[in-house]
């Protein structure tokens, strides 16, 4: 079986659900991601991490009101590498068919 | 990772990508009120002016009947606040309900994409007002809510995008037929109101 689009960094549910909402939107803030996943600050901080060291996100930090206010957004690579890891979802449910 | 699983995250994920971009917690039951509202409010106008509204238009109503523009006014704007009132309250519950913020992207992008069409729509208004052109009234408000309902389709239900045209073409109608203003106005925002606020409820709850 062919698993080279399986990717180990989507692996998690968590990162791939990350990715998933930033397929879909041109950016998206940490307060909302954190509400629709409900996650804690820290599980979710730390998955971006591993994303951003992926070089599948990138981060915006701005400021609204001289509060923090930290976006982020998907990259080229990043998008397909979501892409192939479906593929890949797809391939393996096929097959336990 | 067995099956299940598999098929579990990936429904996950397509509910993710659509609930993140889209603000569906507008409750169908404002649809329907606001509907009743501006059937209560044309029938108010009604019982005040005869059956003048409908049958010779505005501009003859308004130079006919004693503070026509008054009344007018503070009968849209109760009902606009009504309305909206009762939306943003609907909304704000069943977002709750639903364990989801009701402040989030989506529903930034929704206020966005309703706000510019809604106050150009509501400057329109004030203008044909002010400077006399009252068969212009009526049209330009279903005209340009029609708008802003299109607009806001993107980020909401789809059928928002079928009540939009609706109204849009009623306020065509209204243009064309000047007379009958307040005719259409009442089958725009009275009963094609009731009709989406059912729609939404028998479709997906609430």
């Amino acid at each position: 079986m062919d698993l080279s689009l399986y990717d180990k960094v989507l692996e998690s549910r968590i990162r791939l659900q990350i990715m998933s909402v930033l397929m879909v939107n041109e950016d998206y803030d940490f307060n909302s991601l954190k509400e629709l996943l409900d996650l804690t600050d820290g599980n979710l901080a730390s998955n971006l991490k591993s994303l951003e060291k992926a070089g599948y996100i990138e981060v915006i930090k701005t400021f609204i009101d001289r509060k923090p206010n930290t976006r982020y957004k998907g990259t080229p690579s990043g998008k397909r590498a979501f892409q192939d890891h479906l593929t890949a979802l797809e391939q393996l449910i096929k097959q336990g068919r | 990772m067995n099956q299940g699983d598999l098929l579990k995250d990936l429904s996950h994920i397509r509910s993710l990508m659509e609930k993140s971009t889209k603000f569906i917690s507008i409750s169908g039951l404002s649809g329907i009120l606001a509907g009743v509202y501006t059937l209560l409010a044309v029938g108010f106008l009604a019982q005040k002016f005869g059956d003048y509204g409908f049958r010779t238009g505005l501009r003859e109503w308004i130079s006919d009947a004693e503070n026509a523009v008054g009344i007018l006014v503070g009968t849209a704007a109760a009902l606009l606040l009504l309305s909206l009132g009762t939306g943003v309250f609907l909304a704000l519950k069943k977002a709750s309900k639903a364990g989801q913020a009701a402040w989030n992207p989506a529903s930034r992008i929704l206020l966005a994409s309703v706000a510019v069409p809604l106050l150009t729509g509501g400057a329109v208004a004030v203008m044909a007002l002010v400077k006399g052109h009252y068969e212009v009234l009526i049209p330009a408000v279903l005209v340009f809510y029609g708008l802003a309902l299109y607009a806001g389709s993107r980020v909401s239900f789809k059928e928002l995008r079928v009540l939009g045209i609706l109204q849009i073409g009623l306020g065509l109608l209204a243009y064309g037929y000047a007379p009958f203003g307040l005719l259409f106005f009442t089958l725009g925002f009275g009963v094609l109101h009731i009709l989406y606020g059912g729609v939404i409820i028998k479709k997906y709850g609430a």
